[in-house]
């Protein structure tokens, strides 16, 4: 900044911007109009003899204020510390720094020496009440924002840009609270809005607690399939499920089983969505994992057991929008009313033989799966990919 | 500078000591602005400090005097270690007081909190808090410390939380001054590989820092570390 020509209150904002351009960490940049009066709000709490601590901008007085509510340094759960060393070396350069004890003899010529100064926590109380209610806004100061106007009017470079900056601070200036009742409406952080922390210190209050917490909370809850065959049991459960794991082995490892298709039914078809930035929360749209399609009436000579052969499809899509897997189902059309059709690959589709609760479409036009598609949509391999119960009213019926 | 060769032994014995016991009371800040990247939910730690006012009139042209009061706004940083930067461009009206220190901090706190629910931790503050500031009254002072204690009483600050005034620039002369304005640049990547490198490998003296900032430099250029703090 110091090297940089500022012609308007942006070009503040810019040059923090293009300062920091390269810092990984978030920047807010925040206006500031207006603040509560803290110091009227706390003034008849703070306890009258609170005093000592030393402010200055030199090592004068003490260093830290710790508020121990566990009250394990102080009984008042508060406790002020000249250094945070429990032992700072200091040097003694005349004899007027040594305590009256250990000084030399006035007349004795003094040779600066180090000083070990022992220090602890020494008690303290800061509040002798607690503050109650909200404390009103800080009077609005006076200010003159038009002279701020004329002076900018006659400093800023008459050019060809003049015009839009001029325009510029006059918006920056409009947003200036010039009243009180534009100073009431500055928006102030609510009073003691912050998220209480839990009572019992949740999250723990040392490394392992937290790094318990955090495994304790990642665990999945598993239910031994049962899988011993007897006259009592058939072991359909222990086969499913050595299926399902030898299925998503294959898959996992790039060998993905594929089934002839047959012409002009039904399929869900994977579908990729970009990431949304963490700013898009909420209005990234529908991000249904598996997407109806139709296939081609005819594959003409396309080999439909190579993943990598090219089907056409006609694409359907939950309505509205953000629908799910159990709502309607609706033609996917473009602008112009066209169902959209594509060329997708055959490894794409995740699940064939999808049937719906009527063979031809519902009288407005859409379609509604039927109980079993939307139990294999369920199933504990397939919901993996479906994300079934994200995508849903509610357990398939 | 005496010519006894004794005499200026002592006086560097006098000054290595010093120099030293100044370090270990800035090493402090050094550690503890690690812990929340390591930690994130056991600790917070916050640096807060204005910049030189004179670069924040506007407008303002290079070689120029302009003569006149224009708009003189105050810039005041916040840095929350690994989790976000927060500045405050505080308009001229609002006088640099305990009141703007408050605001700061409440400000702050709102930010942090939008940005730790959108990491998926909690909204509340972790256990450990640590606020170093200036050593000037407006903040290390008494409505300052109130409004911490009445942050504490509310929960929104750890059960154990800490606010400590020292200088914590890395500086070869052993000054003696509290401020804290090594903030901005604390919050540059390359001053934020710096510190730990000299943690690290225990480097005191100019020459050491030297090599450390060096090493820093080497290091975010083969491996891009250091800048994520």
């Amino acid at each position: 900044m110091h090297n940089m020509d500022v012609v308007t209150p942006s070009d503040i904002e810019r040059a923090i911007q293009r300062t920091f351009k390269d810092y990984r960490l978030p920047i807010v940049i925040l206006e500031v109009d207006a603040t509560y009066d803290y110091i009227g709000y706390y003034e008849p709490h703070i306890d009258k003899k609170l005093s000592g601590f030393g402010y200055s901008d030199r090592t004068d007085g003490y260093h830290v204020l710790k508020f121990d509510t566990a009250k394990q340094v102080s009984p008042t759960g508060i406790a002020f510390k000249k250094y945070q060393q429990d032992n700072f070396y200091d040097v003694a350069l005349c004899r007027e720094h040594l305590p009256v004890a250990d000084r030399p003899p006035a007349e004795e010529r003094f040779v600066p020496r180090p000083m070990l100064i022992e220090n602890g926590w020494e008690p303290a109380t800061i509040l002798s009440t607690a503050p109650t209610g909200v404390p009103p806004r800080l009077a609005r100061p006076e200010f003159d924002y038009d002279k701020v106007h004329a002076d900018v009017k006659a400093l800023i470079p008459m050019n060809e840009h003049f015009e839009s900056r001029l325009a510029q601070w006059r918006d920056f200036i409009a947003r200036r609270p010039n009243d009180d009742a534009s100073y009431a409406a500055v928006e102030l952080p609510q009073w003691m809005g912050h998220t209480r922390r839990p009572a019992n210190g949740a999250q723990g209050t040392s490394a392992a607690e937290i790094a318990r917490s955090t495994v304790l909370a990642s665990t999945i809850a598993v239910r031994q399939p049962r899988t011993v065959v007897s006259a009592a049991y058939n072991g359909a459960e222990g086969n499913a499920d050595r299926a399902a794991r030898a299925a998503d082995d294959a898959e996992a490892a790039g060998i993905v089983e594929t089934e002839p298709l047959e012409a002009g039914t039904w399929a869900f078809v994977k579908v990729k969505y970009p990431e949304p930035s963490p700013n898009d929360t909420g209005s990234a749209g529908c991000r249904i994992p598996l997407i109806l399609v139709q296939l081609a009436a005819d594959f003409g000579d396309v080999d439909t057991t190579l993943a990598e052969s090219k089907i056409k499809v006609s694409w359907w899509e939950p309505a509205p929008a953000h629908g799910r897997y159990d709502g309607d189902w609706r033609r996917w059309r473009n602008a112009q009313r066209q169902q959209h059709e594509s060329e997708e690959e055959r490894g794409s589709i995740a699940m064939t033989d999808v049937k719906f609760t009527r063979e031809a479409e519902l009288a407005s036009g859409v379609r509604r799966l039927n109980k079993k598609t939307k139990e294999r949509l369920a199933e504990t391999n397939m919901a993996r990919v479906s994300l079934y119960s994200q995508y849903s009213s509610g357990p398939p019926s | 500078m005496t010519k006894g060769k004794a005499a200026r032994d002592i006086i560097k014995e006098l000054r290595a000591l010093y120099r030293d016991t100044l370090r270990r009371e800035r090493t402090f800040y050094w550690v503890a602005r690690i812990k929340p990247l390591q930690y994130p939910l056991m600790y917070v730690t916050w640096i807060t400090d204005g910049a030189t006012q004179a670069n924040y009139i506007c407008p303002k042209l290079i070689g120029t005097s302009l003569n006149r009061d224009a708009l003189q706004m105050k810039l005041v940083g916040n840095i929350l270690h690994g989790h976000m930067l927060v500045f405050h461009l505080v308009m001229p009206h609002i006088k640099d007081d305990a009141n703007l220190f408050c605001h700061c901090l409440d400000t702050s706190l709102v930010e942090l909190r939008k940005l730790r629910i959108a990491k998926g931790q909690p909204a509340f503050m972790p256990v450990n808090w640590r606020s170093q500031i200036d050593g000037v009254s407006t903040q290390w002072g008494k409505t300052a410390f109130a409004h911490h204690q009445n942050l504490v009483d509310h929960g929104a600050l750890g059960e154990n939380t800490d606010v400590a005034r020292n200088k914590v620039r890395v500086a070869y002369k052993p000054d003696e001054s509290t401020h804290v304005s090594a903030s901005l640049s604390d919050a540059h990547p390359l001053a934020l590989t710096v510190m730990p490198y000299c943690l690290w490998k225990g480097w005191v003296d100019s020459r050491g820092c030297r090599w450390a900032v060096w090493y820093a430099r080497e290091d975010h250029a083969q491996h891009g570390r250091g800048d994520a703090v």
